[in-house]
């Protein structure tokens, strides 16, 4: 080796990569797959979209570069306002109720009763079903005919047309989103439940701790993590929402009178139903904005409540 | 040894990546391998053979039978020296699906359009003028009815020739009219009279408080600005024009059908059971609607006899119906365009035409297939008064069209959600949509 050091080559490209890489191979070997298609289907797109923005693109003739028109649009935009307000809405509801009740099930589903498997099973399937079927159930059970309506008018009183009322139809949407996304919280809930000593509790309990000053004092705060990463994923979930939305309006419109019409829902609207690609975007990277900044307000918000973290 | 493995897998990954990236646009080149003995005979002839490809919802959703596939067979037999590539869609989503292929660069070289696509289309420029090509061939136009060559113009541009047409006319249930002792209506009946019989006819039939049998179902909005001679904007699409008194009166007679007098029904109702469906089921007396449902209601309906007139003449005395209409366009991204309009020819022409109305599809737009064929077609079957189809040709109207009509459209109907939820009234709605609208026609 020592003789033939001085007539080796100039190092080859894959010679360079393979030394810098180093005993790091294997690792970006296995990250190789996530990391392509992150690239291919996230990164590309998201910039290519990024440059969408600033065209009025759509689909059918050639993009023509428009500057800011498109952001600027947002603002004079009286429809921007109301589905804006129409998702925050809509996650300021469906998020905190969806943890509580989850909290809720989690901390029942987590005691020795009878059944337990099924019950755990029973609270999942929502979370798997397609939600166009879970949509179509809902319409149905909502309508005059459905179980619901033929309740109330079999006690005498009027049906409530839940989803073609203005004042109702979203939250009706997000109460079904709230039941339908329910068990993988629970899921998460139960998880974290299960790592909670029972040292811990059991030393409570000798100190004279009820059965609530042990939830409060113990349980509630060594699963704040796990109430913390419901709570991101579900605002960033909540203000994406599209499929309930577009499945459970009257003929796909997001209404009656757009009161059901969220963000994701009018991204989808500009972009193939009114050919405005580059609006579309627009939007799409202002929802991406607002997300970023509630879930940077969330991150440093943990420090004050979320166990383990200083 | 491990390092020479490493640098296996790593260009084997490589030349992968490079793979994959090869396949994209390139792939489209398969069908030249198509049939060879095709290729032989049309070698004979001394012609090129071409493929083009066609994309088409008509038929779709209401023919089980596939109307439309054999017009191509048709076409292919008559045609062996252009190979056509066809496929069918559903109506719902076609236009995305459409868009999508052109953004692509994947686009078909000839498509099936309805009004507010076609329109969209040739301000986009994505669709051809046919009047070139038509002047060239020498292809007579004259054997189509004229309106519904107009719905398609663009500009004095041709941008697509007629395959189909409909307009709607009025089904009525003679049971119910018999019941409520009431004559047949027909095509006299004018407005007063017609809500007369809405509120004779709508019945709660067991007394539960809500209604079982509506006299008539609203039809779809825009009917409502016709009926009155109103427009959505002025002759120059500059502004909009619905806060005028005619949009105004005209759209007040479609909530006061069910908000005010209640006798069609509500979208609640319809979310339960659509109209179409409450005909079906005998709780609609009378019930507007197009040619598209004759096949299904033939075999459906047993329960009542049924029959047709024309839709009742307006609140301000006009009478109007819509005039529907599909077309086959041309698309500019097409290099098979002397094949693609073969194609057309023959799809649009009298021989698919008499196909589709062999097979009761709407009504053709060739003048010698509608006259000769639909009312024979219709023999034996409802509505006895078929001849009503061809008598509303007369005071047909297509709807107003505009390149961004499905944003327009949808800030009207928007409102008008609203209006018929009595949220707000029908001045405040058109005031509302006028401000949605004018910023969009300035654009």
């Amino acid at each position: 080796m020592e003789n033939s050091q001085t007539l080796e080559p100039p190092p080859s490209f894959f010679q360079k990569l393979r030394k810098n890489l180093g005993k790091y191979f294997w690792g970006y070997f296995f990250v190789l797959p996530s990391l392509l298609i992150i690239l291919l289907f996230k990164l590309v797109p998201l910039i290519m979209g990024f440059g969408i923005s600033f065209t009025n693109w759509s689909l059918l003739a050639s993009p023509e570069f428009v500057q800011f028109a498109n952001y600027t649009k947002l603002f004079t935009d009286p429809t921007t306002g109301k589905v804006f307000g129409n998702t925050f809405y809509y996650s300021f509801l469906s998020v905190p109720l969806n943890i509580l009740l989850s909290l809720g099930l989690a901390l029942a589903l987590n005691q020795k009763i009878k059944g337990l498997a099924f019950f755990r099973t029973a609270y999942y399937i929502p979370v798997v079903a397609a939600s166009v079927a879970v949509s179509a159930i809902w319409v149905w059970l909502l309508s005059d005919f459905g179980i619901f309506n033929t309740f109330l008018t079999s006690l005498g009183f009027k049906s409530l047309n839940l989803l073609q009322n203005t004042k109702t139809a979203l939250t009706a949407i997000a109460l079904v989103d709230v039941w339908k996304n329910l068990g993988f919280n629970v899921i998460i809930f139960l998880a974290a439940l299960q790592d909670v000593p029972d040292e811990l509790r059991e030393a409570a309990k000798v100190d004279g701790a009820n059965s609530w000053g042990i939830f409060k004092n113990i349980t509630l705060p060594l699963i704040t993590p796990a109430i913390f990463f419901t709570a991101v994923m579900g605002v960033i979930g909540s203000l994406q929402t599209f499929d309930l939305v577009y499945n459970m309006s009257m003929k796909h419109e997001g209404g009656p009178a757009r009161a059901t019409s969220t963000v994701g829902f009018y991204i989808w609207q500009n972009a193939f139903k009114y050919s405005k690609m580059g609006y579309a975007a627009a939007i799409s990277f202002a929802l991406m904005v607002i997300l970023m900044v509630l879930t940077l307000i969330q991150w440093r918000m943990r420090r004050k409540w979320v166990y383990g973290e200083e | 040894m491990k390092k020479s493995l490493q640098f296996v897998v790593l260009s084997a990954l490589i030349v992968m990546a490079t793979l994959l990236g090869a396949c994209a646009p390139v792939a489209t080149e398969a069908p030249a391998a198509v049939d060879v003995t095709k290729a032989a005979v049309t070698d004979a002839a001394g012609v090129e053979p071409v493929t083009i490809k066609v994309v088409s919802f008509l038929t779709y959703n209401e023919n089980a039978d596939g109307a439309e596939t054999k017009v191509v067979e048709a076409f292919q037999a008559a045609h062996p020296e252009i190979t056509v590539d066809f496929q069918l869609l559903p109506y719902a989503d076609y236009f995305t699906s459409l868009k999508t292929w052109i953004a692509g660069g994947t686009a078909p070289d000839v498509a099936s359009m309805d009004l507010a696509m076609l329109q969209e289309m040739a301000a986009a420029g994505s669709i051809v003028d046919l009047n070139p090509m038509i002047e060239a061939d020498g292809y007579d136009l004259s054997q189509y009815y004229q309106s519904t060559l107009d719905m398609f113009q663009n500009n004095g541009g041709q941008y697509g020739l007629p395959a189909s047409y409909s307009n709607v006319v009025l089904y009525y249930n003679k049971s119910l009219f018999d019941a409520a002792g009431l004559a047949y209506p027909d095509d006299t009946m004018d407005w007063a009279t017609f809500m007369d019989y809405n509120k004779k006819l709508t019945q709660d039939t067991n007394g539960d408080g809500t209604i079982d049998i509506f006299g008539t179902s609203r039809l779809w909005w825009p009917y409502y600005m016709l009926l009155t001679g109103a427009t959505p904007f002025n002759a120059d699409a500059t502004q909009c024009t619905l806060t005028e008194q005619a949009a105004i009166d005209g759209f007040q007679a479609m909530v006061d059908l069910t908000l005010t007098d209640k006798v069609a029904p509500s979208a609640n109702d319809l979310a339960a059971q659509d109209d179409w469906h409450m005909f079906e089921a005998g709780r609609i007396a009378m019930y507007p609607i197009g040619p598209w449902s004759i096949t299904e209601f033939n075999e459906v309906i047993t329960d009542f006899d049924w029959d047709a007139t024309t839709l009742p003449i307006g609140p301000t005395g006009k009478k109007v119906t819509f005039l529907f209409g599909n077309a086959y366009s041309v698309l500019s991204s097409s290099k098979q365009q002397e094949a693609a309009f073969e194609f057309m020819k023959f799809v649009t022409g009298p021989e698919g035409d008499q196909i589709r109305q062999d097979a009761g599809f709407e009504i053709a737009p060739i003048k010698a297939v509608a006259e000769g064929s639909f009312l024979k077609a219709m023999e034996g079957k409802k509505p006895v008064n078929a001849a009503v189809f061809l008598d509303s040709a007369a005071f047909a109207e297509s709807v107003p069209t505009h390149a961004r009509w499905s944003e327009i459209a949808d800030a009207i109907s928007t409102q008008l959600d609203s209006a018929l939820l009595g949220d707000i009234t029908v001045p405040e709605a058109m005031q509302n949509a006028c401000d949605t609208i004018n910023p969009i026609l300035a654009e």
